[in-house]
């Protein structure tokens, strides 16, 4: 078990800091004139769509784009594998076991959830991509799947064989006085256990 | 033998501009936005209907652009985040999201305001729950709800 010690924020001296300063790009961002990434467009450019697990866990027996290459205007196609030959695993936030896990930008050998896309395919238009994201063959060996959080502990299943387990953090985030603050609240709401949503 | 229909022209009226265009009958209205027209203040989050992001007006009622096809768009009056405005001043209830500092990256603003300003068309003004209840369809991931709400509310009114 991790104990992640956190301080009080320091008391400042009144001055920049506290006060409400109007933001320079806030005129453009209320009006949809910021330009964010998906808004820049280049001559030639292509676009990508990807190719999505259908299950969520298993192994990936193998995949076959040679159907999409064939179409004109297809650009290329990456796959898992060429993605672990190409670049370095993400950097791991977390402190071991979970800082042991290879994550990589498509799924490697195996995916973990549905919708985890395996392959992308670049194109001279958004629908030829799409189309051509469809004639990519991927066979698939399903594998047990877990959807509780809690059943997961019981390690029954491994979803990433690098942790050794399916706990890959856990801490307590311990700071200040408690019982002080318990005791001189006006309300005390008693929860056993939060569940974190994805939004 | 007849094949489908593969494209069509639609007329459509963006931000008071009619506009007559031919596309493939599988385009999305947010895609014929941004990348025909160039409209790129609407934007695209998820793809599937659930950020919001993309939230545009059609005949003044606010839909998901990515939920429509642009030759549903055909006869309809659409309105986007960059006809809010104009080239003049910032309407209320932009001002209201500059001074509650309701925007971080701004990648959610256009589609909650879009949200906003529809409902503020129909209840001018709003309760906290009825912001809540019209913006539960728009997702921010800087997680700035607390400052969008106090913004559309003071909008209306009610602060």
């Amino acid at each position: 078990m991790t104990t992640t010690v956190t301080e009080p924020a320091k008391t400042l001296e009144k001055g920049f800091v506290g006060q409400s300063v109007p933001r320079k790009e806030d005129r453009r961002l209320v009006q949809g004139q910021g330009t964010f990434f998906d808004d820049v467009r280049r001559h030639g450019m292509g676009y990508v769509h990807f190719v999505r697990s259908p299950y969520a866990h298993a192994k990936i027996v193998s995949i076959d784009v040679s159907k999409a290459l064939e179409l004109d205007g297809v650009y290329g196609t990456i796959t898992g594998d060429e993605v672990a030959i190409h670049t370095d695993p993400f950097f791991e936030m977390s402190v071991e076991p979970g800082g042991n896990i290879k994550d990589y930008a498509l799924a490697v050998g195996r995916v973990r959830h549905m919708g985890e896309p395996v392959a992308a395919v670049a194109a001279a238009t958004r629908e030829l991509a799409r189309d051509a994201a469809e004639l990519v063959e991927v066979e698939y060996d399903p594998l047990p799947v877990i959807t509780d959080a809690r059943e997961s502990e019981s390690n029954d299943v491994i979803l990433h064989d690098d942790a050794g387990s399916n706990v890959v953090w856990s801490g307590v985030f311990d700071w200040g006085d408690v019982d002080t603050a318990l005791a001189e609240a006006d309300h005390v709401v008693k929860i056993s256990e939060l569940h974190f949503h994805r939004f | 033998v007849t094949q489908p229909t593969s494209s069509r022209t639609i007329s459509v009226a963006v931000n008071g501009e009619q506009i007559e265009y031919e596309v493939p009958a599988r385009r999305l209205l947010v895609h014929f936005l941004r990348d025909d027209l160039g409209l790129t203040g609407t934007h695209i989050g998820c793809d599937t209907g659930n950020c919001g992001a993309c939230t545009v007006h059609v005949n003044g009622e606010a839909v998901k652009s990515c939920m429509l096809l642009a030759v549903q768009a055909d006869g309809a009056q659409v309105a986007t985040i960059e006809g809010l405005a104009g080239d003049g001043e910032l309407t209320a209830l932009q001002q209201s999201f500059n001074q509650h500092h309701a925007l971080q990256c701004g990648y959610c603003t256009p589609g909650m305001l879009m949200s906003a300003t529809a409902l503020l068309a129909r209840n001018p003004h709003p309760s906290e729950d009825d912001v809540r209840y019209a913006l539960q369809g728009n997702i921010c991931r800087c997680t700035g709800y607390v400052n969008i709400v106090e913004a559309v509310v003071a909008a209306g009114g009610k602060a």
